[in-house]
């Protein structure tokens, strides 16, 4: 029982079943002692009426006073259920038609039970003040089953609306459950960046200290993603001062020194791959869907993916390698353009700085109904299999050798693509390489 | 008729409940999938059918003897899978892998105790059929029976479920020791029916303080086997029955226990 709606039902239903039935039981009981004693009195005013009958002095089986007093007792019955006998000084007067010759229990005052006739009997004996025994009897078997027969009439409905309560009860615990249901409602609702507190419309109370204790830990959460980011941020803008200015100064000691000076140019190299990897920090930071409020509007991809391969084709001409677009123009589907550019940008970048000089790169872009695919291949190393999920953490490179590398690429792609709702996967290009696909939704 | 149609089903009814519930309650104790539930139940109700089918022929069998001891086979069979249970339980609360036999345990359990109990029922119901004077209070007292004892099982194990996992544990080794215990005292009381078992005196009597014929004697004669006047045998084995759980329970912890010791 995983559902708190099945479990409460069911313990419910087993609670409500168990007193309901118990009462019931209770209620017959009760019931047939009621009807007990009611047909006790019924038989001790037949007994009465027996009497008033056989005042006349009848010495033979009178059928009218024999009808009187089973009418008494039985209504409308076949005098199978009802036997009855006048007794005096142990001699048998009067009885019934189908009654025993020999007395129905002791000829004693009172109620009791007796066998007779093959039958179990219940009594009532009178003695009058002349001496005149008086006996009424009845079947106790089929007394029983008509007091029963009633008394059931009051049980059975309770018996059979069962199913109506547990249908009621399904529906009201529904009910009950009702503001839960709208709390898990909105918060899977919810955008992945937004933090901003969960308002329940008259929260039970039950539920008032949970929304309080999530609405505290959003609280906590958006602060600690808002210095993160300013962090990042304060970092990356304040690392660019001094890398600008150390620039400045090799740039000065360049003209001081002889051309071709190793020293410098390693100094040089140095601060650019610092320069690159400060780019990188802020465009991870920048990127992080869970810090960035996206600014998504139509775009053709195929037209920014022109513009990012013109851009970077001077570097890629550098190492002689040829760069190619082709696909479906125009392919438009609503992106952030910035977060794209530099997805694209990456994506170029280490494609050339992977593949070898002479290599070839190519950008392909097909739109469907359902998706623009971006595809960016190489003709480089490629990367293994074992390692295609791991190239997406922060600072993991795939190859150690692989000096030129920040580390970071990827996982700013990773980032931008989530914030898409995107996907991507790493295969083996036809080029021999890497293919890097990502698939946009429309 | 009501009332004892009620007793009668309440009776079986209450014993099987009782015993699913603490097995369920152990099974999810012991982090064990329900799914041995969801197989076991078609297979009771299955049992119960070639019972109901084959029950002339069941009756015959063994010189008139089968049906008392496919019952007692069945009771002791229940038993039997709860002492498993409890043996492969401690071990995976140990730290053992879950073992296919625990569920298997589950299930035994819970099948012989149910086509058992259901038998009994079905034999009871039919029997009143053709008297069209009694059939409805029969069948109304037996749907009210069936009510409380499942709604009573049901409700224990909503209590298991809520109590801490330790204390669960505990109350339901207990549970199955006294039902256990009773469902071998009252198989041994079906051999003697059939003259397996030679009756013995009784060692006391306690029929003035709580008759074996009034509803809570009969009650608790179907949860833990209560009989007024006890023969030695059945109160040895009752005894020997409730202690053979935590026997099971030590088996199952013990080689654990020493395997670990040296670390």
């Amino acid at each position: 029982m995983r559902s708190i709606r099945t479990y409460l039902v069911a313990m419910l239903m087993a609670a409500f079943t168990l007193v309901t039935f118990l009462a019931a039981l209770n209620g017959y009981l009760i019931s047939m002692r009621e009807a007990e004693q009611l047909l006790d009195r019924q038989l001790r005013h037949a007994s009465s009426v027996l009497q008033q009958a056989y005042s006349g002095g009848a010495q033979q089986r009178d059928p009218a006073a024999i009808g009187a007093a089973s009418a008494v007792v039985n209504g409308a019955g076949n005098g199978e259920e009802f036997a009855f006998q006048v007794w005096r000084a142990g001699q048998l007067l009067f009885a019934s038609p189908r009654a025993s010759v020999e007395p129905i229990g002791e000829l004693e005052a009172g109620y009791r039970f007796a066998n007779s006739g093959g039958y179990r009997w219940r009594v009532f004996t009178r003695v009058a003040a002349d001496g005149d025994v008086f006996v009424v009897a009845e079947r106790a078997d089929l007394r029983y089953l008509i007091a029963e027969k009633v008394v059931l009439k009051s049980v059975l409905p309770l018996v059979l609306w069962l199913p109506v309560a547990a249908l009621l009860v399904w529906v009201v615990v529904g009910w009950g459950l009702k503001p839960l249901r709208d709390l898990g409602q909105q918060i899977n609702a919810r955008r992945s960046d937004d933090l901003s507190p969960v308002a329940l419309e008259r929260p039970p109370l039950e539920l008032v200290r949970l929304v309080e204790s999530a609405n505290s830990l959003l609280a906590r959460l958006a602060a600690a993603f808002q210095r993160e980011k300013e962090f990042a941020t304060h970092a990356a803008h304040e690392l660019r001062t001094p890398l600008s200015i150390l620039k400045v100064h090799l740039h000065n000691l360049g003209a001081e020194l002889p051309p071709g000076e190793p020293s410098l140019a390693h100094a040089n190299a140095g601060v650019e791959r610092m320069c690159h990897l400060v780019e990188q920090v802020l465009d991870l930071s920048r990127s992080n869907p869970e810090l960035r409020q996206g600014k998504f509007a139509p775009l053709d991809l195929h037209a920014l993916a022109r513009r990012v391969t013109a851009q970077l084709w001077p570097a890629f001409e550098e190492k002689g390698l040829s760069l190619e677009l082709e696909g479906d123009e125009p392919a438009r589907f609503s992106g952030d353009e910035a977060m794209l550019e530099i997805l694209l940008e990456n994506l170029l970048d280490n494609a050339r700085k992977y593949t070898p000089d002479h290599g070839a790169v190519r950008v392909r872009i097909t739109a469907t109904d359902s998706a623009v695919a971006l595809a960016v291949e190489d003709s480089g190393p490629g990367i293994d299999e074992d390692q295609r999920e791991r190239v997406f953490q922060r600072f993991y490179r795939a190859s150690p050798d692989a000096a030129c590398g920040t580390g970071l690429g990827l996982a700013i792609v990773e980032h931008i693509v989530r914030a898409h709702g995107a996907r991507i996967t790493l295969q083996r290009s036809e080029l021999g390489g890497l293919a890097v696909r990502v698939s946009f939704p429309r | 008729m009501l009332i004892n149609s009620v007793v009668l089903v309440l009776r079986e009814v209450l014993e099987a409940a009782l015993l699913l519930s603490v097995m369920l309650a152990l099974s999810l104790n012991l982090r064990c999938s329900m799914r041995w539930l969801a197989l076991c139940l078609p297979l009771a109700v299955l049992g119960i059918g070639l019972f109901a089918v084959f029950l002339d022929s069941i009756t015959d069998a063994l010189e008139g003897t089968g049906q008392e001891l496919l019952t007692a086979g069945l009771q002791l069979a229940a038993f039997a899978a709860c002492l498993l249970v409890i043996c492969l339980g401690e071990r995976v609360r140990a730290g053992a892998r879950q073992s296919p036999l625990l569920a298997l345990g589950f299930s035994i359990a819970v099948i012989c105790a149910m086509v058992r109990e259901g038998a009994e029922i079905y034999l009871y119901v039919t029997a009143f059929a053709a008297s069209p004077d009694q059939r409805t209070a029969v069948y109304v007292g037996a749907v009210i029976g069936a009510g409380i004892g499942v709604s009573l099982g049901v409700l224990a194990y909503g209590g298991l479920r809520a109590m801490s996992a330790r204390a669960a544990y505990v109350l339901c080794l207990c549970l199955v020791a006294v039902i256990g215990a009773g469902l071998v005292v009252q198989s041994s009381q079906l051999l003697e029916q059939i003259d397996w078992i030679a009756p013995g005196e009784p060692l006391w009597n306690t029929s003035a303080w709580l008759s074996e014929e009034s509803v809570p004697g009969q009650l608790l004669y179907a949860v833990v086997g209560y009989e007024a006047s006890p023969a030695p045998l059945q109160a040895w084995l009752w005894l020997g029955s409730a202690l053979a759980v935590p026997a099971a329970w030590w088996l199952g912890r013990a080689p654990w226990r020493q395997r670990r010791a040296p670390a």
